[in-house]
């Protein structure tokens, strides 16, 4: 059963095209890798399924509780409502708040954030806000990192702020995470939790799609692996299928001399 | 004595227009250079009320605040999509705008020769004339709006306001309809401000386009960023320093025909040893990138 469905999305930046006429599926509850050589597309895919860029053509649908949506031209604020969170290349964090306030904004529920909450309703901010505090705590619980709390974002390692941002991307609960490069720069300690992190959270029910340039990494979690090349979809499959495929070698290394 | 009244009615009112200016700058990270504008409106609004239509200042209070808060949603709109310079190039233009209208409209603003005899306040028949009375109303207003941004920043949306201010796309990936927010942050701003033209028009009694200036702009914004952005604290070290500063300078004995130009050359020293010693101001939390 599919959870995101894109059918013969297009993207061209001036003329070029970015992403040229890509369809896949991911099935519910299970580690998607979307692999490819840099300027493949990759992250450009992302930005659209996550409302940061609109399509040229082609849709994108998301299977939430039976039903079916086209999401490929709703803003970004809305995708991320539908229960969709998204990490990013460049980590993105709140880099002058702490820790804790990084965490307390990813919440699902959004009237207590609203300006008239803020002016006249007490009580129902302070409710919110515990139920905020006590996800932002067990994620936090849940990455490791537990006593970073009350740091500034900005203060922390490359490592630390990669696991923040899945943490926040966690407290959104949502039912499909898009990670673009969540192990880019980091540690291979640190790479082998991430890894452990995205399996528990395949088994807590969450789909998981994500960028990775590491093929080691991708084989260890993946269930599916996507290459894409060139905007367009290369191959796709079980891990041991695809990366001895000659057109996918090819794609990353070029062709073997005759 | 007399005198000292004046000066901190004076850094009053700046109080609550820096305040205002920082929830938009320093809070939100909207570099907003036009914010004498809606000083401006806040003021003629009431002013214009009071002398055309007899209207008491209570009134024009409300009156001037919610038309500055409304010209902040008109102006808002189209330019709150814009990113950083392009924003602050907007409201700069805005702050010209306003400036010309009051200078130009003649028939409404009476231009350059003024609004002269601006009724003061008079609550229950009772009329605010005395210095040290005005000097009350306008500390309370300088604690209502004090109250206000402060539980306004305070709060989750204070929260995503700040969010908005340190990585705009980050917030949106978490379902913040940022420009929403961005709007009602210019919004309050303007709202203040209004409040703060309707003290000035009334404590002055007389208002001419030369008050609203992009220059007076400037200098607000001069006061946020050295009490320090995004600190409440900040707002009111930052005015009350801009406000005695050219005050003192005054008891130096400089004559007249140069003191104009030496304040204008204090503000500009104040500012550039302040970014090279503390960029982020004397309270600030949040340094410009």
């Amino acid at each position: 059963m599919p959870i995101l469905e894109a059918q013969n999305m297009k993207k061209h930046f001036d003329g070029i095209p970015a992403v040229d006429g890509l369809s896949f599926e991911v099935e519910k509850e299970t580690i998607t890798a979307l692999v490819g050589p840099n300027g493949a597309g990759k992250t450009t895919f992302f930005n659209i399924i996550t409302g940061f860029l609109e399509p040229d053509s082609g849709e994108a649908f998301f299977y939430s509780n039976g039903s079916k949506r086209d999401i490929s031209r709703l803003s970004a604020h809305k995708v991320a409502r539908l229960g969709i969170a998204r990490t990013f290349q460049n980590i993105r964090l709140f880099s002058q708040m702490t820790v804790l306030d990084n965490l307390m904004l990813a919440s699902n529920s959004r009237k207590h954030e609203n300006l008239s909450a803020a002016l006249f309703s007490k009580s129902h901010v302070s409710r919110a806000e515990r139920e905020n505090l006590d996800r932002a705590n067990h994620y936090l619980e849940f990455v490791g990192l537990t006593g970073k709390i009350d740091s500034l974002a900005e203060n922390l390692s490359h490592g630390q702020r990669k696991l923040v941002s899945l943490a926040r991307a966690f407290c959104l609960e949502p039912d499909l995470l898009l990670l673009d490069e969540p192990t880019a720069g980091v540690f291979p300690e640190t790479r082998e939790k991430i890894g452990g992190l995205l399996e528990k959270m395949r088994e807590m029910g969450k789909t998981i799609l994500f960028i990775e340039h590491d093929m080691h990494f991708v084989v260890d979690i993946a269930d599916k692996i996507i290459v894409m090349n060139a905007g367009k979809k290369l191959r796709e499959g079980k891990p041991e299928e695809v990366i001895d495929d000659p057109a996918v070698i090819e794609a990353y290394l070029g062709k073997e001399l005759p | 004595m007399e005198y000292l009244l004046h000066i901190c009615i004076i850094a009053g009112i700046y109080y609550i227009l820096t305040l205002s200016l920082n929830l938009v700058v320093g809070y939100t990270g909207l570099p907003s250079m036009g914010h004498a504008a809606f000083y401006c409106v806040g003021a003629y609004t009431s002013a214009l009320l009071a002398l055309r239509l007899g209207m008491p200042a209570w009134i024009g209070l409300p009156a001037g605040a919610i038309l500055a808060g409304f010209l902040g949603l008109i102006i808002g709109l189209p330019t709150l999509r814009l990113k950083g310079d392009f924003l602050a190039i907007a409201t700069f233009g805005l702050g010209v705008i306003v400036y010309q209208i009051a200078l130009n409209w003649v028939s409404f603003t009476r231009g350059p020769m003024g609004l002269p005899g601006i009724p003061g306040y008079s609550i229950f028949g009772w009329e605010v004339d005395a210095l040290w009375a005005y000097l009350i109303l306008v500390v309370v207003l300088c604690v209502f709006s004090y109250l206000i941004i402060r539980r306004v920043v305070k709060s989750p949306f204070g929260r995503v306001l700040r969010a908005v201010r340190d990585d705009e796309t980050a917030a949106k990936a978490l379902g913040k309809n940022t420009v929403n927010y961005k709007l009602l942050a210019f919004i309050i701003g303007a709202f203040f401000a209004g409040i703060a033209g309707n003290l000035y028009a009334h404590y002055i009694t007389f208002i001419d386009p030369s008050s609203f200036t992009v220059m007076e702009s400037v200098t607000i914004l001069l006061m946020v960023i050295l009490g320090g952005m995004a600190s409440l604290k900040g707002s009111l070290v930052g005015a009350v320093v801009l406000v005695f500063v050219p005050e003192i300078l005054r008891f130096m004995g400089l004559p007249s025909s140069i003191a104009a130009q030496v304040r204008q050359m204090s503000y500009g020293l104040i500012l550039v040893g302040l970014m090279l010693l503390r960029p982020q101001g004397l309270f600030g939390k949040y340094r410009f990138k």
